[in-house]
């Protein structure tokens, strides 16, 4: 690796050194001759910025919840996937929305904004700029997130198990807090120097259902309520440099993570034999550090050759087990203009995942990339192949290498203001993909058993138009096909994606935007599972069958000057479904889905005076899932009403 | 880290290379465009003609630039649109720099001028420079509304170009980005620092920024987890829960044979076999990784 550092030094050294000889510089050409007169804009104002100038605008409001509680089990998935209102809180309560904008003093400037929905669910921005020499800018961001619980349904009638779960719909839901602040200093007389001071702080508090497995003559899961009380602080130092034609940046991270939870414990019984018995600690999380040192550099050659790498050593320390990991990234890239209007770049990235727990797996990444890009400027057509090889060397796995051939074309044209288009092709070639193999199958046990959902050959086509034939229309929509196969298995996939967009505006008054989605994926592999005679694989090839149409309608309709309407109406029908009739013939009613999620929002805004205005608005979701349990399923309406002053 | 030779070699080789061709070929349609013989004017001059314009941009970032933070260069107007005097005597738009009309490439060069350090520092090389996207795609300089200079707010802005991930953003499970919780700049770097314009160096770290809780690194390790979280998961959504790329059990059985217990009747009780075979993380929650061994004292995630 020192090895590698010394030759880019001296590769930066040499093209910083060779720069000005070759610096025959168009940037140059447009500046020379007026360097001196300075026309600031900035100079100008300078003396009429000593005064304030602010705009507020506030808009309280008052949010009632008019579903019935039994609507309103917005609980949690089990087996299937959705739900209603899953990062959103439902309950009444006022609110408001907010911001303070302007400036004040000599180039002094505030933009404070914020929206208050529900103490679980509120945000807020603030950026204090003092004179462009410090830049402060933090966000708190809070809401919460409704998570997974388990009914255990398909197990609580044929298996004792112990069963010790809160009151789903009100406490499986963590809230998460994130707390950002971003400082910039940058000293007047050195402006080529930047230092910056990054804080970043996570707080996840609820409760989430956790499960642990005992064992006697029969299985018995344990699902118990776990406290959420995890703690992620990150702090970031690092300074920057900007002195032409290099940028030169280092920066240290600090990331800590801690679970306060009190630790759940559960008495395990069994036979003498097991590995543990009695009471025991179970779901632990782990506290972790993780510090990494960061340099990145970039050296203009040309104007438009630029050299840039990225250096990155990082440590993360489990502090329950003492295990630690060690990452080392080394990422360079070249990019200039070979003759006019083709471009290259030369990637090469170097990744090393050193894990030092015993029998743990450790990993040499490396990363080859030549991309070039080709603009035509009389056709307005643009050019892109790219070939990137990858080569993965693992210890500790039987999967010890995987080779990657990644060949990607692309073709984008723009004849007119009107018409444009794309086509992208991507193909990979993949020699031992990541896969779980052993050394003896249990179909077959003089054989190896390879197992993977990764494949060796995968084809990607990608390709969209867009019309615009007038300035109140345009149409525009995408195709996407992916095939894969892995011949090692047999298996393969087959899936496509269409999209279609609709932007329509009849009047100055109204405008429409309107969205069709559509997904059909076929995936076949060879499952093994357990019969009466031991290990089988089932005749054919297992399909797993993936369907879902979204639709999306957005309108806006300004029908006076006062008054303004705006609707958003979504729905989206999501199917999934595996031929499991060879497997557990009674299992497809507990893993198929069937989800229809509609989402409706609409409001008007009402100008009361020049200032003030009414404002209303209705929300409404519904979460079905036809396949699954129906009580899980749930919806809510929602009523605001509020004003908005601006002034 | 052991470093191949034949690479290295051959990255100097590429390098000098086009330092060669560069050499050759040092001539570009922007710098011809810009020999024009103007000279700066000031930016109270183009107020004149464009005062709608000049009152917008004045309250923009730009507007603020303190001078010290471009020394021994123009601000204002003509520091992006190029000197003004000829343009002002002829009143042809033709004769000053107009960003719309320049290559993606050049009008780039101009931002680029200025914004050299982070987090544009490796743009010129990033996927979406190479793809022919200019600065102005996404950025308006004259704009006042929102951050960034963006020209519409995130994710509507990405979705412009980026429109499959419209449909996958609505899926059942999903990050909450529909829900304005998240944006895309919240995992993707648009500049292009690392690959995939991801903010990290790898998928995983991504992942680990927010979910620390299941970086371990573990006693008894999942590895696919140590892999490459993109194995299991699609973060941009999907229609099985916790973004799973397929529901429980296909996803696990594609990688693991199913349970075949000589202890009891789990295999040959229709029953017994719901339980076994619905949903393989009802027993094996701690899925991501686990410092603790389970009852047979290996690491199968179950405690």
């Amino acid at each position: 690796m020192s090895k590698k550092i010394t030759i880019i030094s001296f590769l930066i050294l040499f093209v910083w050194m060779i720069n000005p000889l070759l610096a025959n510089s168009d940037n140059l050409v447009l500046f020379k001759n007026e360097l001196a007169k300075k026309f600031s804009l900035a100079e100008k104002e300078s003396k009429s910025q000593n005064k304030s100038e602010f705009s507020y605008y506030i808009a309280p409001r008052y949010r009632f919840l008019a579903s019935k509680k039994e609507d309103l089990p917005i609980l949690v998935s089990g087996l299937s996937g959705g739900r209603v209102a899953e990062y959103q809180t439902v309950e009444s309560s006022p609110g408001a929305d907010f911001y303070i904008k302007g400036s004040f003093g000599k180039r002094n400037y505030l933009d404070l904004s914020g929206s208050f929905i529900h103490s679980d669910e509120q945000k807020y921005y603030a950026n204090l700029d003092i004179g462009r020499v410090v830049r402060n800018t933090t966000y708190f961001n809070r809401f919460i997130h409704r998570l997974d619980h388990d009914p255990l349904t398909n197990v609580e009638d044929y298996h004792e198990f112990v069963f010790v779960d809160s009151n789903p719909t009100d406490e499986y839901i963590t809230r998460r807090t994130e707390i950002r602040n971003r400082t910039e200093l940058v000293i007047p007389d050195f402006p080529q120097v930047k230092f910056k001071a990054n804080v970043r702080y996570i707080i996840e508090k609820g409760h989430q259902q956790a499960r642990t497995l005992d064992q006697c003559f029969v299985c018995h899961i344990d699902a118990q309520t776990q406290e959420i009380d995890q703690r992620t602080m990150e702090f970031i130092l690092g300074t920057e440099v900007n002195v032409k034609p290099v940028t030169i940046s280092y920066s240290f991270m600090s990331r800590r993570f801690d679970d306060r939870a009190t630790p759940l414990t559960h008495v395990y019984t069994g036979l003498p034999w097991f590995a543990y018995l009695g009471e025991q600690e179970f779901a632990h999380i782990p506290d972790s550090d993780k510090t990494a040192h960061n340099v990145k550099a970039r050296v203009k050659v040309l104007n438009e050759a630029h050299l840039f790498g990225s250096y990155t050593v990082a440590s993360v320390k489990n502090k329950h087990n003492d295990g630690k990991l060690d990452l080392k990234n080394f990422l360079s890239r070249l990019s200039a203009n070979l003759i006019k209007g083709l471009r290259i770049a030369v990637n090469y990235q170097k990744e090393k995942y050193d894990n030092h727990i015993e029998n743990t797996i450790s990993r040499d990444t490396s990363i080859g990339v030549v991309d070039l890009f080709y603009h035509i400027p009389k056709q307005k057509i643009n050019l892109r192949g790219k070939f990137e090889w990858q080569k993965v060397k693992r210890s500790h796995f039987e999967i010890e290498e995987t080779k990657k051939y990644i060949t990607y074309l692309s073709a984008s044209f723009y004849p007119s203001s009107k018409f444009n288009g794309y086509i992208r092709y991507k193909r990979k070639d993949i020699n031992n993909p990541f896969a779980m193999l052993e050394d003896e199958s249990p179909l077959e046990p003089t054989q190896e058993l390879l197992m993977t959902n990764l494949y060796t050959d995968v084809n990607e086509v990608i390709c969209g138009l867009n019309l615009t034939p007038t300035s109140r229309f345009s149409l525009g929509g995408n195709l996407f096909w992916k095939s894969g196969k892995n011949e090692d298995i047999n298996s393969k996939e087959n899936t496509y994606n269409f999209i279609i967009n609709m932007w329509i505006a009849p009047t100055n008054k109204l405008n429409l935007t309107a969205s069709y989605g559509f997904l059909d994926s076929e995936i076949k592999n060879n499952l093994i599972y357990g019969t009466d005679y031991g290990y089988a694989m089932g005749d054919e090839d297992v399909p797993y069958n993936r369907k879902a149409n979204t639709f999306l309608i957005s309108l806006n309709f300004n029908p006076i000057e006062k008054l303004s309407f705006l609707v958003d109406f979504s729905i989206t029908k999501g199917k999934s479904n595996f031929d499991s009739s060879d497997i557990a013939p009674d299992i497809a009613e507990l893993t198929d889905l069937d989800i229809t999620h509609t989402r409706l929002s609409g409001g008007f805004s009402y100008s009361l005076t020049k200032n003030m205005a009414f404002i209303a608005k209705y929300k409404y979701e519904n979460y079905k899932d036809t396949a699954w349990v129906p009580e899980y399923n749930g919806k809510f309406h929602i009523i605001y009403f509020g004003f908005g002053w601006k002034f | 880290m052991k470093v191949n030779k034949n690479i290295i070699v051959g990255i100097c080789i590429i390098t000098f290379f086009v330092f060669y061709l560069l050499l050759i070929n040092n001539t570009n349609s922007y710098a011809k465009k810009k020999s024009i013989e103007a000279t700066y004017v000031g930016s109270e001059t183009c107020k004149e003609c464009h005062e709608d314009t000049f009152n917008k941009f004045k309250s923009t970032i730009h507007g603020r630039i303190a001078d010290f933070e471009a020394k021994g260069q123009v601000l204002g107007c003509e520091a992006c649109h190029g000197p003004g005097s000829v343009h002002v005597e002829e009143q042809d738009p033709e004769k000053i720099v107009s960003l719309k009309k320049l290559t993606p490439q050049e009008s780039s060069k101009i931002c680029l001028n200025c914004h050299r350090e982070e987090p544009q520092i490796a743009w010129p090389s990033s996927t979406h420079a190479l793809s022919g996207i200019s600065c102005t795609d996404c950025h308006d300089p004259h704009q006042t509304r929102g951050k960034f200079l963006l020209k519409s707010k995130d994710p509507k802005l990405c979705f412009q170009c980026h429109r499959e991930k419209i449909a996958s953003m609505n899926y059942p499970s999903h990050h909450p980005i529909k829900e304005k919780k998240m944006k895309c700049s919240s995992c993707h770097d648009t500049h292009g620092t690392f690959r995939a314009n991801l903010r990290a160096e790898t998928i995983n770290e991504l992942c680990f920024s927010c979910h620390a809780e299941k970086q371990g690194p573990f006693t008894y390790e999942h590895a696919p987890v140590v892999e490459n979280c993109l194995l299991c998961h699609d973060s941009h959504g999907t229609i099985a829960n916790n973004l799973l790329k397929q529901n429980q059990p296909f996803l696990c059985m594609q990688c693991h044979p199913g349970h075949e217990d000589h202890y009891h009747p789990a295999v040959t009780n229709p029953e017994w076999r719901i339980s076994f075979y619905t949903k393989c993380t009802q027993c094996h929650s701690q899925i991501h990784g686990s410092d603790f061994p389970s009852l047979s004292g290996h690491g199968r995630f179950t405690r």
